[in-house]
């Protein structure tokens, strides 16, 4: 995402992204949703989430 | 009286139930000592000395009595500033929640309280818990009783620093990225983080609800496990509790280790060392193969990404908590705001396909736990950064990323003291079990503490 959308993203949610950091800031969303792609490709169909309760 | 300082809480317990120590003398202790050190170490928030005397001073008429309400009666602890205290702030080491003066206690201190504990004041940590060092601009970096340079770890770094500085005798911690073993192992005491679920968490400012584990820290096994005991249990007002019978954890502390099987994960947990940690933790499972375990290697195939599952289901969850006053309030945040809003931008199917990695954890984890009696590791990579020095969240490389696939399993895991690196900076051994045998991973701890002497060295600066 560039600095612009970043930044209007972020008023669309009612915050105040400094501009000064949406740089920053856009680097490591990318890197996180970068990440997050890889692991959504690497998951097996079949993988649900946990059940909303203690393990065991 | 500063020979009393370091006792254990269970021979503190012992002591007070026989009538040979008053609560009330080691209260004024605990309270000259806090006066005296902790201006160096900035562990706690707020001091409460004449509540805490008027409650050493109620023990002290019950037990006279003969109403003694078990182990912990009369024993002096302090929690960590998230857990509600009733008529005493809690503000979670954020600017929001300053003046924050919950009416009622979290379940945990309605629990402590009913032990006989008795409280002396609340703790440092990381803003919101959303931290691994306990930087905090609001109310002052807290520090390493072992290097007053260095961090004590976050988020409870106050009540790891207080542990080991001889500043209370029990505490507790929340974990959810590693919030409890981190500081427990940086300050060179124990710190547990149970069975999601064993503990409740009503009363606590979450961070993540789906990660957030509520556990004893303490300078003993023995006594983590008093306090696990005197917290756990099923509360039906905490939807996520469980209602699993609660252990006698103290009951088979000296079992010893013969006959038991200690994994070694083959992925993550022995990469990227620092070498007086690798040393350290070797040593550590060659003295438990020395009291009689044996060792395996397990897979963990999944845990390579259980950092990035982690971090997308943490982020996501804490910044819909933090969604109001981010908008209202921004500049009331500290360092934690640029991770609280970076969380604001993961979409819906990331933080799902993050919670499904956490099956494929939850589910290596307990293929391993069918091999094995428990899982022993490193607590962390390296030892305390000095104050300042980065602090990565690149999973490849974040300091505690041993701990984040114990969050995403659920299971019980403790660090226990076993050495130092070369500058003098306690390194810990991480040991995990199956979901709800905390007794079996307590067990395990004891018998290393029991063949060592880790847990006994002092911090200069607290003599």
């Amino acid at each position: 995402m560039d600095d612009a959308l970043i930044e209007e993203q972020a008023r669309a949610r009612g915050l105040k992204v400094d501009a000064a950091r949406a740089r920053e800031f856009d680097a490591s969303l990318n890197s996180l949703l970068a990440r997050l792609r890889h692991l959504g490709e690497l998951l097996p169909c079949g993988a649900a989430p946990p059940p909303n309760r203690a393990p065991g | 009286m500063s020979d009393i300082a370091f006792l254990s809480a269970a021979e503190l317990g012992r002591r007070i139930a026989r009538r040979h120590l008053s609560p009330v003398e080691v209260t004024d202790e605990m309270l000259a000592r806090i006066a005296r050190l902790d201006s160096q170490l900035n562990a706690y928030v707020t001091v409460v000395p004449e509540r805490a005397r008027a409650e050493a001073k109620a023990a002290e008429t019950e037990i006279a009595a003969g109403a003694w309400r078990g182990p912990l009666h009369g024993v002096p602890i302090a929690l960590k500033d998230i857990f509600d205290t009733a008529g005493i702030e809690t503000a979670a080491g954020s600017k929001i929640l300053r003046g924050n003066v919950p009416d009622a206690d979290a379940a945990v201190v309605e629990r402590l309280r009913a032990a006989g504990t008795l409280l002396l004041g609340k703790l440092n940590m990381h803003e919101f818990a959303y931290g691994t060092t306990n930087r905090n601009e609001h109310w002052g970096d807290c520090r390493n009783p072992w290097n007053l340079a260095h961090v004590p770890g976050g988020s409870s770094g106050g009540s790891g620093a207080a542990l080991a500085a001889g500043l209370c005798y029990g505490s507790l911690g929340t974990d959810t990225g590693g919030s409890i073993r981190i500081p427990a192992s940086v300050c060179g005491v124990v710190g547990l983080k149970p069975t999601f679920g064993r503990v409740s968490r009503r009363g606590v400012v979450p961070l993540a609800w789906s990660l957030d584990h509520v556990g004893p820290m303490a300078r003993t096994v023995e006594d983590a496990a008093l306090l696990l005991g005197a917290i756990a249990g099923h509360d039906p007002a905490d939807e996520w509790s469980a209602t699993e019978p609660v252990d006698d954890y103290t009951r088979d502390l000296e079992a010893g280790v013969r006959g038991l099987r200690l994994g070694l994960p083959r992925q993550l947990f022995f990469e990227g060392l620092d070498p007086a940690v690798e040393h350290e933790v070797r040593a550590a499972i060659d003295v438990l193969i020395g009291e009689g375990a044996s060792t395996l290697e397990v897979e963990l195939p999944h845990v390579e990404h259980a950092q990035t599952a982690l971090h997308a289901t943490l982020a996501s969850e804490a910044s819909a908590y933090h969604q109001r006053w981010l908008r209202e309030r921004p500049d009331d945040y500290g360092d934690v705001r640029p991770a609280l809003e970076l969380g604001l931008f993961i979409p819906a199917v990331d933080y799902v396909n993050a919670r499904r990695w956490q099956t494929l954890v939850r589910s290596d984890f307990a293929a391993a736990l069918r091999q094995v009696d428990v899982l022993v590791a490193p607590s962390l990579p390296r030892t305390a950064p000095r104050i300042g020095e980065p602090v990565s969240r690149e999973p490849r490389i974040a300091w505690n990323r041993f701990m984040t696939p114990l969050n995403l399993a659920g299971l019980p895991a403790i660090s226990v003291p076993c050495g130092f690196d070369e500058s003098g900076l306690p390194v810990g051994l991480q040991i995990a079990g199956r979901a709800w045998d905390e007794a079996t991973v307590l067990r395990v701890a004891r018998a290393y503490e029991r063949a060592t002497d880790w847990h006994e060295q002092r911090p200069p600066m607290a003599a």
